[in-house]
């Protein structure tokens, strides 16, 4: 939907209920993973783009 | 009886002169003028054009209030059946004007009303309530196909018959969609879409998603260890009890909540109003929508400059694309003028 509307840079992130959360995680492992999201949002915003463009977050910590 | 137009013409194609007579203030001739005559061919003695309204495209929009209602005044004398603006192809003031005239005339004389012009004239941005926009090609050199299309759409609208879908009578979707019958039920077309898709067939959506908004995507932002970075959601957290009384669906309002000195949103102090998804999540933690405890540490770490000191809101859930458009546009003015690099939109 988010490329269809032409949102130019999109991060396929948490559910839609909670973007930057993952409750099936422990508090700590949730505001880890939370982490994460932030910065690959952060990757997307500083990355040059033409049009709607769909990034991943990219875990480096196990739950 | 041939039904009367009036016709709204800017000064270059009203035989004023270019751009240099783009101040050239409001005229009414008698008749037809310019590629009102050839409208008034393709109308094949059905209708005929009684007057043309002419104004300079810059006289039109320094003026804009005054320019419509001598517009209206003079389309009044006339006693138009229809009113007819352009074509206007892709220039942006002569487009812009037109949509007003259409717009306007339309509902005061409560006549139909139809403009031309390229489907990317800033003219052809939705307006609410929607008027009826021929598309056209990007210059003249396309006019007698514009002409054509709105003299068609014209005869049209002045036969009272109701109108097909946009396609099929020539004019830009104005986002209205109508309940239709068909002999055969959901399922099977659906099974025959997909199949058509499978075999690589150019199969039409029933309900087509229309991209109303074309932005340029905007430079990556270069230094992000500077940039001060805001957050904005149409998630509808809000502090809790919902101090501002953001609609909950069809929002009309947005809302900005101070973050400065927090560590997080602290779990009770904040709710979510948004009527289309389950809260339970984001009523336990915040957080889980507007990362601000994931921002502090990265501000502190120096991966950002700073979390802008206030997050603004409202509730995206059955948004009106007008007015979705406009708080966009509110919010922007503001994060712009707070000096704010980039914004991150958590979106439900």
């Amino acid at each position: 939907m988010a490329t269809r509307v032409g949102a130019n840079r999109i991060l396929r992130a948490g559910r839609f209920h909670h973007p930057f959360g993952d409750p099936n995680r422990t508090p700590e492992g949730e505001f880890l993973w939370r982490r994460q999201v932030v910065e690959a949002a952060l990757r997307a915003l500083a990355a040059p783009v033409e049009g709607p463009t769909t990034f991943e977050v990219t875990e480096y910590v196990m739950r | 009886m041939a039904f009367r137009v009036v016709h709204y013409l800017n000064q270059f194609y009203g035989g004023i002169g270019g751009e240099a007579q783009a101040d050239a203030p409001f005229t009414v001739r008698e008749g037809p003028v310019g590629p009102g005559r050839r409208l008034e061919q393709a109308l094949g003695g059905d209708g005929r054009i009684v007057a043309t309204l002419i104004c300079g495209d810059n006289a039109f929009h320094e003026r804009r209030d005054e320019a419509l209602a001598k517009i209206v005044a003079a389309a009044r004398e006339w006693a138009p059946d229809v009113l007819v603006a352009g074509p206007a192809f892709a220039s942006g003031r002569y487009g812009l004007a037109c949509a007003a005239v259409t717009a306007r005339v339309g509902a005061e004389l409560r006549i139909p009303a139809l403009a031309g012009m390229h489907r990317d004239n800033p003219g052809a941005q939705p307006l609410d309530p929607p008027i009826y926009i021929v598309p056209t090609g990007e210059t003249s050199v396309e006019m007698d196909a514009a002409l054509e299309g709105m003299a068609r759409l014209a005869r049209k609208l002045r036969s009272g018959q109701p109108l097909g879908p946009a396609a099929v009578d020539g004019y830009l979707p104005r986002g209205i969609r109508r309940n239709m019958r068909d002999k055969r039920p959901a399922a099977a077309r659906a099974v025959d879409l997909l199949l058509g898709r499978l075999a690589g067939a150019a199969v039409e959506t029933e309900l087509p998603i229309e991209v109303r908004d074309r932005v340029a995507p905007p430079p990556p932002v270069a230094d992000l260890a500077h940039a001060t970075i805001a957050l904005v959601t149409e998630a509808g957290v809000v502090p809790k009890g919902n101090p501002d009384g953001i609609e909950a669906a069809r929002a009309t309002r947005w809302a900005r909540y101070s973050i400065e000195g927090m560590e997080r949103l602290r779990p009770g102090d904040y709710e979510s109003i948004h009527g289309g998804y389950d809260n339970a999540w984001v009523n336990q933690d915040a957080n889980r929508v507007l990362p601000v405890d994931a921002l502090r540490t990265m501000e502190r770490e120096r991966m950002i400059g700073r979390l802008h000191p206030e997050y603004f809101v409202t509730c995206g859930s059955i948004g009106n694309p007008t007015e979705m458009r406009r708080m966009g546009r509110e919010i922007a003015r503001e994060l712009s003028a707070a000096g704010v690099t980039a914004v991150i939109l958590p979106a439900t």
